[in-house]
C-alpha cells in the first residue's frame, strides 16, 4: 500500500518533469500537470477493473493521491508564479517583428512545417504579415498580425457603431422549458404561452428550441414533424 | 486555503494508512508464523493431535484477518499462502515429518514475502 503511494508520487513527478522536456509541442491543449493526471489516471482505473486479482485500493489509493497533488500544484500555482512557470512553463515568442526567432523554436522543438501549418490553420498565408507569433503553454500558437494584416474593425475604420452584440438564452430546449432560464430573463410561463400562440404553436414539446436575447429578439425553431 | 487543506489532509490519511497497514500486516504475520513455529517443534516431538489442534486455531486467525488482507494484498498471493495451509492440514493428518517440515518451512517464507510486499523499503519503492 505505501509502496504504491511513494510509487504514485514518484512516477507523477517523473512524467511532469519528462513533459516539460519534452517541450510545449507535445502537450496539445492540456496543461503539462493535467496531461500527466489524464495518462496515469486511466490506466489506474483499467487495472483493477480487468484484474479482478488485484485490489480496489491499489487503484483507487494511486488516484486519489494523483488528484490530491493535481489540487495541491494547482494551489502553489495560483500562489506563486515562479512555481507556476515551473509547472507549466512561460509562453515563448517565436516571431518578433515579423523574423523568426530560431533558437526560442528550437529550444521548444517546433519545426518550421509546425509554425506554417499553425500559420494557415490561423488564415495567414504569407509569414510577412505576422508580427508576433507566442507559443502558449498549453501548446497553441497565438498570432499578432501587422495592422496592415488585420481584419478591418469599425474601431481602424474610425466609425462609430452601436453595440449590437447580446447573449441568447436557451427558454426551450428539445421540447422542455428552461425554467431557470425563463425566470432569470425576467419572463414567465404565461409570456412564454402567448409567444408560442403567436406562432401557433399549442405546447412547448413542439419547439426544437427557443431563445431569448437581452434586446427581447426571440428565435424559436419549431420540431419537424418526423423529430 | 480550503483547496490546501483538503488534498493536503486526505494524503496525510493515504499515507497514515499505507504507513498502519504496513505495520499490522508485518504484526500479523510475524504471530502467524511464531505460531507456526510452535507447531513444527510440536511436530518434531511426534505431538500430532496437538500440532492439528494449534494449526486449526493458527488457519482460524489467519481465515478471520482474510477480508481486510484480500482488500490491501494481490490476491495470487494470499491464494499460495492458503493453499500451503491446506497441504500442511493433509501432510500433518498423515503425520509425515520431513513434508509437514518442508510445508510449514514454505509457509513462514509465504507470510514473510506478504509482509515484506506491504513494507515500506527502497527496495519495494524502486
Amino acid at each position: 500500500m505505501a509502496t504504491a503511494f511513494f510509487r504514485t508520487i514518484i512516477l507523477y513527478f517523473i512524467l511532469m518533469v519528462g513533459l516539460r522536456l519534452m517541450g510545449k509541442r507535445q502537450i496539445g491543449e492540456l496543461e503539462p500537470s493535467e496531461l500527466v493526471l489524464t495518462l496515469i489516471i486511466s490506466d489506474l482505473a483499467a487495472v483493477p477493473m480487468q484484474d479482478f486479482g488485484i485490489p480496489l485500493v491499489n487503484g483507487l489509493f494511486p488516484i486519489v493521491t494523483l488528484l490530491c497533488l493535481s489540487m495541491l500544484l494547482s494551489f502553489f500555482s495560483l500562489k506563486s508564479i515562479r512555481f507556476r512557470g515551473m509547472v507549466c512553463g512561460y509562453p515563448t515568442v517565436i516571431i518578433r517583428d515579423g523574423k523568426i526567432l530560431q533558437q526560442n523554436m528550437a529550444r521548444n522543438r517546433f519545426t518550421v512545417d509546425e509554425l506554417f501549418e499553425q500559420l494557415r490553420s490561423q488564415g495567414y498565408s504569407d509569414l510577412a504579415d505576422v508580427k508576433y507569433a507566442v507559443l502558449e503553454t498549453s501548446g497553441q500558437i497565438s498570432i499578432l498580425p501587422y495592422t496592415k494584416a488585420s481584419p478591418m474593425t469599425p474601431q481602424v475604420m474610425n466609425l462609430d457603431v452601436p453595440d449590437g452584440v447580446t447573449l441568447p438564452v436557451l427558454l426551450i430546449n428539445d421540447g422542455h422549458i428552461m425554467s431557470e432560464n425563463l425566470s432569470a430573463s425576467g419572463y414567465d410561463a404565461a409570456w412564454l404561452d402567448k409567444q408560442l400562440r403567436e406562432r401557433r404553436l399549442t405546447s412547448p414539446r413542439q419547439v426544437f428550441f427557443m431563445t431569448v436575447d437581452e434586446a427581447g429578439s426571440i428565435t424559436c425553431v419549431a420540431k419537424e414533424a418526423s423529430a | 486555503m480550503k483547496a490546501f487543506y483538503i488534498p493536503a489532509g486526505l494524503l496525510a490519511v493515504i499515507l497514515g494508512f499505507s504507513l498502519w497497514t504496513c505495520r499490522y500486516v508485518e504484526q500479523r504475520t510475524s504471530h502467524w508464523s511464531a505460531l507456526l513455529e510452535e507447531i513444527d517443534g510440536l511436530a518434531r516431538q511426534e505431538e500430532w493431535g496437538q500440532a492439528e489442534e494449534r494449526l486449526k486455531a493458527a488457519y482460524a486467525d489467519w481465515d478471520a484477518s482474510q477480508t481486510f488482507f484480500h482488500t490491501i494484498m494481490d490476491h495470487n498471493e494470499l491464494d499460495e499462502a492458503e493453499n500451503l495451509f491446506a497441504g500442511a492440514f493433509a501432510v500433518c493428518r498423515e503425520a509425515d515429518g520431513a513434508d509437514f517440515h518442508m510445508l510449514l518451512a514454505q509457509l513462514m517464507g509465504q507470510l514473510r514475502l506478504l509482509s515484506e510486499t506491504q513494507s515500506v523499503s527502497i527496495k519495494n519503492v524502486l
